[in-house]
């Protein structure tokens, strides 16, 4: 299996904020689409490094790894294939949160 | 006179143990009420930060139109606070991720987007939530203060 490495600072955005598109330029559900979808279609590996930015809020990762699920992706499949990295655990928890609960992140 | 200087000596010696031991005793206790009070200081000036993190996102939330600003400030606030509680002295707290992760799904999960905003009043499950993330944090904080230092 191929495997990727996205650098959310570097290859995404050092501000990425917003859950939908109209929500800004490097929202949730724009990361969903150009980093997350792609390596679910293709099966493939991909380490999210996700250190870097000036933070996160809930509603962008929600969008984007909730979605990914409400896209139609066991959450089995998508946490096998997402490996985050980041020095704050509470990110990795919640991001696993949104994936395990993506269609009732509550 | 070697006799009686080398006896003079020996006697001596119990009485510079208790002044060794004595100073030693005074800059250990010293050093730790430094350290105490150190830790006490940065865990109030935490605490302001946490109280105004929450005076910003209420704020926010019950603001009549949609503040992008105050919306990009809390982010990094509460990046900069998490960070913040890794470091030298609060570093050696216990504060779970799961404490952290609820401030900032409280404030940054829902209404926290210019598609879906609405002004949120007084008794909003929001401004509750976010109110009830700050308390568990500071409670965690005085509570890992207290087995620490006291």
């Amino acid at each position: 299996m191929t495997q990727t490495v996205v650098n959310v600072a570097r290859d995404f955005s050092k501000y990425p904020a917003g859950r939908y598109l109209e929500d800004g330029p490097a929202n949730g559900q724009l990361f969903r689409n150009k980093f997350l979808l792609p390596a679910l279609k293709e099966t493939k590996k991909l380490i999210i490094e996700l250190d870097g930015t000036r933070g996160y809020g809930s509603s962008f990762l929600e969008e984007a790894f909730g979605g990914a699920v409400r896209e139609g992706f066991s959450p089995d499949i998508v946490k096998n294939l997402f490996v985050l990295i980041s020095e704050d655990e509470s990110l990795v928890e919640e991001i696993y949160d949104y994936i395990k609960h993506g269609s009732d992140p509550e | 006179m070697c006799y009686s200087s080398g006896n003079q000596f020996i006697a001596q010696i119990p009485t510079w143990i208790l002044i060794v031991s004595g100073w030693y005793a005074v800059h250990y206790f010293a050093k730790e009420r430094d350290k105490c009070k150190e830790a006490r200081e940065r865990l109030d000036q935490l605490i302001l930060t946490l109280r105004a993190i929450e005076e910003k996102a209420i704020q926010f939330h019950q603001s009549t139109s949609y503040k992008g600003d105050i919306a990009r400030t809390l982010v990094f606030d509460i990046q900069r606070i998490i960070a913040k509680l890794k470091r030298h002295p609060l570093g050696s707290f216990n504060i779970s991720p799961n404490l952290q992760k609820e401030l900032r799904q409280s404030i940054t999960l829902k209404n926290f987007d210019a598609s879906q905003f609405s002004y949120q009043p007084d008794n909003s499950l929001i401004l509750s939530k976010v109110a009830n993330a700050v308390d568990d944090i500071e409670d965690q904080l005085e509570k890992e203060y207290e087995r620490i230092y006291l």
